[in-house]
């Protein structure tokens, strides 16, 4: 080989490695999205379960109370007592919920933008391994978040 | 056979090519500012070319950089790497006496015209060509490529713009 055909050939793996790199860091940010969208999914299940077992507890207790002041209100502590609107507090959780997507979301950008710092660099024999680690990862946050979607997370 | 061991330490980040004898040799382990590089050979002398590469010395280097600047979304998503119009070229022929001979090459600060590395070695060198350039017509491809680019981001928001009014 010719020093012009090893210049040439040398250009050419060299382009072929920035686009690999390149293909890497849009798979590697696809699937951080993909996972943060799928966490937040989990997440808000998650609440949304504590939120419904908080407000059964609430009106337990409540339930309990109301009825004891009803067979033993001497005091007449019901017209009193303060009653807790359930829908309030349904309200209340629904404000917050949004907001905690809302920084998930944030959270999933720079996540991105952390993944576009990881797949920057890289030596020729390195980048292999990278791309390959890059798309199973966005394989399998793809198929998380399918799963989840269809499991019915919101 | 005959070893020859070239241990590079670099005090830049360059795109370069070891070639002895002819063939390109890769480092095993690379890493940012020092390699090493091993050949065998049955001569008694090698003839080693070491230099940097520019992807501006590509043919086609104006239309890469355009179609690598509009798929990395205007450069977002490109690579940090602001291009050189410094380059090195260091080319020698060094005898093999022993068995396994090592070579140690230490970069020089950049000067132009100036020695760009710092030979050691137990072997006879005859050094043909030892320094850095400040290549003008690098600069001007460079410029160019810049240039380009400015136009392709400004016809795409012009159509984009385009697009909306209409």
């Amino acid at each position: 080989m010719t020093e012009k055909q090893i210049v040439s050939d040398f250009l050419a793996s060299e382009r072929k490695a920035k686009f690999a790199r390149l293909l890497l860091t849009y798979a590697v940010t696809a699937a951080v999205l993909c996972i943060m969208y799928a966490l937040s999914s989990v997440l808000t299940v998650m609440f949304v379960v504590v939120y419904y077992m908080t407000a059964i507890a609430i009106s337990a207790i409540l339930i309990v109370g109301t009825l004891g002041l009803i067979f033993f209100d001497e005091n007449h502590l019901l017209k009193k007592m303060f009653s807790v609107n359930f829908e309030n507090a349904f309200d209340i959780i629904n404000k917050i919920a949004p907001s905690i997507k809302f920084v998930l979301l944030a959270g999933s950008i720079l996540a991105a933008l952390s993944a576009l710092i990881y797949a920057k660099s890289g030596s020729r024999q390195a980048v292999k391994g990278r791309v390959i680690f890059g798309m199973v990862l966005a394989a399998l946050s793809v198929i998380a978040s399918i799963v989840l979607f269809i499991g019915g997370g919101q | 056979m005959k070893k020859l061991n070239i241990s590079v330490s670099s005090l830049y980040d360059f795109d370069s090519v070891v070639i002895v004898n002819g063939k390109e040799v890769r480092t095993k382990d690379p890493k940012k500012r020092k390699a090493e590089y091993t050949v065998e050979t049955d001569g008694e002398t090698a003839s080693v070319a070491f230099f940097s590469i520019s992807p501006f010395q590509s043919k086609f280097y104006l239309i890469y950089a355009v179609l690598y600047f509009i798929i990395t979304v205007f450069g977002i998503f490109a690579e940090r790497k602001k291009p050189s119009e410094r380059r090195f070229s260091y080319r020698a022929d060094i005898e093999l006496p022993y068995d396994e001979n090592d070579v140690k090459i230490e970069f020089l600060p950049f000067g132009d015209g100036k020695r760009f590395c710092a030979v050691t070695s137990a072997c006879r060198i005859n050094e043909t060509e030892n320094e850095y350039v400040l290549d003008k017509d690098l600069k001007k491809r460079i410029r160019r490529a810049k240039r380009f680019k400015f136009y392709a981001f400004a016809m795409i928001a012009v159509i984009c713009a385009l697009l909306i009014i209409l």
